[in-house]
């Protein structure tokens, strides 16, 4: 298990390493940031829980921040997301439900590109750890399945802009997909006492990859400038595939998203603000 | 150059769009024969005794084809529930449950074994009286021979350390404690080894676990030792004897199990139900949910406990005794207790 985790936090390491750069040199450079709540369809299978097939909805807040990762390199920009999902899903009968919980973070590096006029196609990798888990309100013995995972991703980011006469209208399209990672998954039969109770961890953080998680996530989203504000609608979708030590998940989610959409800059440590910036505190 | 990029993406999305429509998981709720057969792979794939009990149960191939014909025949949704009952009683497993909104179906594990347990005997001012202590879920007293009695009825009646700590210290100068769990059904596991706990000053080995590693009748994982350490709080060394019965299931068994491995206790009674097999819940596409077994626990010598656990002193309750509210189990334990014969 420690040898999975040191595998993982190696990659994640590496892939986080071009953060540490710095520059001095002149110019700012914004953060953009949205905040969006999405809202829409959701389907749980978890065979550990239950053979049957779960739909509902899901609620999902995020917040997405991407920034330049230093003020020379305006070619590799960093990003950043934290969600909160919440699922609500009953099985076929309606008679149980499965409640899922969980927290994402996600963060990582995108280098930049402009093959058309007002398009940004950006390719990097990302890194992420989702906790949380999925409650079935009807079993005994295995009521709860725990969601805790890392995974490194391949991600393509473009960004395509339309000017109009008054507004830049921005449309994003965002594809994400794992291709290494290591999941927490009980063995076949175990139950979380067992594990938990008598400390019976073997085997229960499996290294992953497609054939074991296969899992995609894009984001289609449109940004509109009104008046001060600019907000975002589009459509989330994810789709997670596990099947580690003969237990299968599947997720299925499709949200509309709506929110905000704004840039800013950061001052931060112990550098000057510089004199054109006017600190409300100082 | 703009089409280059958008027409592959979106046929890329197309296709893992389709891909994610899960129809292989769609399921017709009131299919008589869905139900059959997804109640009949669930088991076949979790359940944990079918090597162990190969002797003793029907092949459950057969028992696919003995029940499909049955089920095929099948004119209501009662008589379904009921056919399915008595295919998941072919596995002679008290914790193998089909619940529906109007029964559940069960094995009797008691089969022809006397009851050798009398409530109205233990409520005679013999035994528990009316003016017993009550700790938690515990029901405590000393009796008239100073030996300390508890009645525990059953393992989903929580206590906690400190309901221990009073029920010890008020029996700290008694001969012995009788630990009567007759006819008691289970809960919660955890419970086993705070009780247990009290009765021990060292760390011992009780028995081993395991758990269905895959979806083979024989893929079982390897016996991990597990242990009873000693509890916080107040312990009692003196003598004890467990009293059993055919009706000590599930938790109850395994804390039969645990405290035969101490070298103070004693157990007294009948051969206890079993129930050895942690069981996990499951269910079926018209509203009904089950349970089985899918992790077996195993006694210090690595045999399974499934069918039960014989005491170390064989007694069953005397008709004339109970006809004179005397518990002749209880009497057998303190007699053992005060003679010093362990």
């Amino acid at each position: 298990m420690l040898r999975n985790f040191s595998f993982l936090l190696l990659l994640v390491s590496f892939s986080l390493s071009l953060s540490a750069q710095e520059t001095d040199s002149v110019g700012y450079h914004l953060t953009n940031r949205a905040v969006t709540l999405s809202i829409g369809n959701s389907r749980i299978y978890d065979s550990y829980l239950s053979p049957l097939l779960y739909k509902g909805s899901g609620i999902s807040l995020m917040d997405e921040r991407v920034s330049f990762l230093s003020k020379k390199l305006d070619y590799l920009s960093k990003y950043t997301e934290y969600a909160c999902n919440a699922d609500f899903t009953n099985n076929p009968s309606e008679t149980a439900s499965i409640l899922g919980l969980s927290f994402r973070g996600f963060t990582g590096v995108h280098y930049h590109m402009k093959p058309i006029k007002n398009m940004n196609l950006m390719l990097g990798g990302l890194a992420n750890v989702d906790l949380g888990g999925r409650y079935q309100n009807r079993n005994q013995n295995n009521p709860y399945s725990m969601i805790l995972n890392a995974n490194l991703w391949a991600s393509v980011m473009c960004y395509y802009h339309i000017p109009l006469k008054k507004r830049t209208l921005t449309i994003r399209e965002h594809f994400s997909m794992p291709f290494v990672g290591v999941m927490f998954s009980p063995n076949y039969a175990q139950t979380y006492y067992e594990i938990f109770s008598e400390s019976q961890y073997d085997g229960t953080f499996p290294i992953t990859s497609f054939g074991t998680r296969f899992q995609w996530r894009n984001k289609l989203s449109l940004d509109f400038p009104i008046k001060i504000c600019t907000f975002r609608v589009g459509l989330l979708m994810e789709r997670t595939v596990t099947n580690v030590n003969e237990l299968e998940t599947r997720n299925m989610n499709v949200s509309c998203m709506v929110g905000l959409v704004y840039n800013y800059l950061t001052f931060k440590g112990s550098k000057k603000i510089p004199a054109e910036f006017r600190n409300p505190v100082e | 150059m703009k089409n280059k990029i958008i027409a592959p993406f979106v046929a890329l999305m197309a296709l893992l769009t389709f891909s994610s429509c899960d129809k292989d998981l769609e399921v017709e709720e009131e299919d008589y024969m869905e139900n059959f057969e997804m109640l009949w792979k669930t088991v076949d794939e979790k359940y944990c005794f079918f090597d162990y009990k190969k002797d003793s149960i029907k092949n459950w191939n057969t028992v696919y084809y003995e029940y499909k014909a049955k089920v095929e025949n099948c004119r209501s949704k009662m008589d379904l529930f009921y056919i399915l009952g008595d295919m998941l009683k072919e596995l002679k497993d008290g914790h193998v449950n089909l619940y529906s909104s109007f029964d559940i179906a069960r094995y009797d594990i008691q089969g022809d074994y006397l009851d050798n347990y009398n409530s109205k005997v233990i409520s005679s001012d013999r035994y528990l009286g009316r003016d017993y202590k009550i700790a938690g879920g515990l029901k405590y007293k000393i009796l008239e021979n100073n030996i300390g009695y508890i009645r525990y009825s059953s393992f989903s009646s929580s206590f906690s350390d400190a309901n221990l700590d009073y029920i010890l210290d008020y029996f700290r100068n008694t001969e012995g404690i009788v630990i009567d769990v007759r006819d008691n059904g289970g809960g919660y596991a955890d419970l086993v080894n705070v009780l247990a706990s009290r009765f021990t000053d060292r760390k011992v080995h009780v028995g081993y676990m395991q758990y269905k590693s895959g979806k083979g009748h024989s893929d079982l994982s390897d016996p991990e030792p597990i242990y009873l350490e000693p509890g916080d709080g107040l312990h009692y060394y003196g003598r004890v004897a467990v009293l059993t019965n055919r009706n000590c299931y599930s938790a109850t068994n395994d804390f039969v199990q645990t405290m035969m491995v101490l070298p103070n206790v004693i157990t007294v009674g009948d051969r206890t139900g079993g129930g050895a097999g942690m069981p996990m819940s499951s269910e079926l596409p018209n509203d009904w949910y089950m349970r089985m077994s899918v992790a077996p626990y195993l006694d210090v010598n690595m045999h399974y406990t499934e069918f039960g656990i014989d005491p170390d002193v064989k007694v069953d309750m005397d008709e004339k005794d109970e006809l004179n509210k005397i518990d002749t189990i209880i009497e057998t334990a303190c007699a053992l207790i005060l003679n010093a014969s362990f």
